[in-house]
């Protein structure tokens, strides 16, 4: 299968910010967009990931509504409650 | 502004042609107003005018200060001034803030496109066909800390990928 010759899904989810940063060392990058013709469910992810790099990157702490930031903030701490080791 | 204008106007207005030394306050003065009125040639007459004086005795915070406002404006020896101003105030320990802050924002200037110690040797490192995880484990710091220093090496040289900034590095002597 010509996609697990160039890079498994798993591999392209760890590098998905080094390529969106522009940082691939250059077989790398070329084995990233490889797999990317080869597999729509990436192809997706790494769209998905771009918008929100671009949406975050564009905000400024006054964009925020106090009720969005305050809800977000609870999620934050939610989550690092939830996946404290016990 | 109006009023210093006013003031340096009087000054030089009361001294005549003279070319006595302390009449380069009132043309650095004037020199200064005009480059914030965007009068590039009116202002370095003034201030050309004001580092003449100045060197002919005039203390050396206010040669300093002369020097660096002249350094400023484009034409000219701007590095050699500067160079000679930092000379001047170099053994001073409070030279104040009429030559403090031309010089602070000098090296702002330079340390905003200059690369750090660190930054550097992660550029040696995007230089080579590492990946970033390997980069970040050889120089010891997480990945996250290599991807800050890559963003702020790209912005520093004003390209978006590693060819680009491998590129940028040698064209500028840095690798």
């Amino acid at each position: 299968m010509a996609a697990t010759a160039s890079m498994t899904c798993q591999e392209l989810v760890e590098l998905v910010t080094d390529y969106l940063l522009g940082a691939l060392a250059p077989g790398e990058r070329e084995r990233f967009e490889a797999h990317l013709e080869e597999c729509e469910g990436c192809r997706i992810y790494v769209d998905q990931m771009r918008r929100t790099v671009s949406a975050v990157g564009a905000l400024r702490e006054d964009d925020v509504e106090p009720e969005a930031r305050d809800a977000l903030l609870g999620v934050f701490r939610d989550w690092k409650r939830s996946s404290r080791i016990p | 502004m109006e009023e210093c204008e006013r003031l340096a106007d009087r000054a030089l207005g009361a001294a005549g042609t003279s070319e006595h030394f302390v009449l380069m306050v009132a043309h650095l003065a004037r020199g200064r107003a005009l480059v914030r009125r965007s009068d590039a040639a009116g202002a370095r007459a003034e201030l050309d005018r004001a580092v003449r004086l100045a060197r002919r005795g005039a203390g050396r915070i206010e040669t300093a200060a002369a020097l660096l406002a002249r350094s400023q404006l484009p034409g000219g020896e701007g590095a050699a001034l500067r160079a000679e101003a930092e000379a001047l105030i170099g053994g001073c320990r409070d030279p104040g803030p009429v030559v403090v802050a031309p010089i602070a924002a000098r090296r702002r200037v330079a340390a905003d496109d200059d690369l750090s110690e660190r930054e550097l040797a992660v550029l040696r490192m995007l230089e080579t066909d590492m990946s970033l995880r390997d980069a970040a484990a050889a120089l010891y710091i997480s990945r996250n800390t290599i991807k800050t220093h890559v963003r702020s090496i790209y912005r520093k040289l004003g390209v978006q990928e590693r060819e680009e900034a491998v590129a940028a590095a040698r064209a500028r002597g840095m690798l």
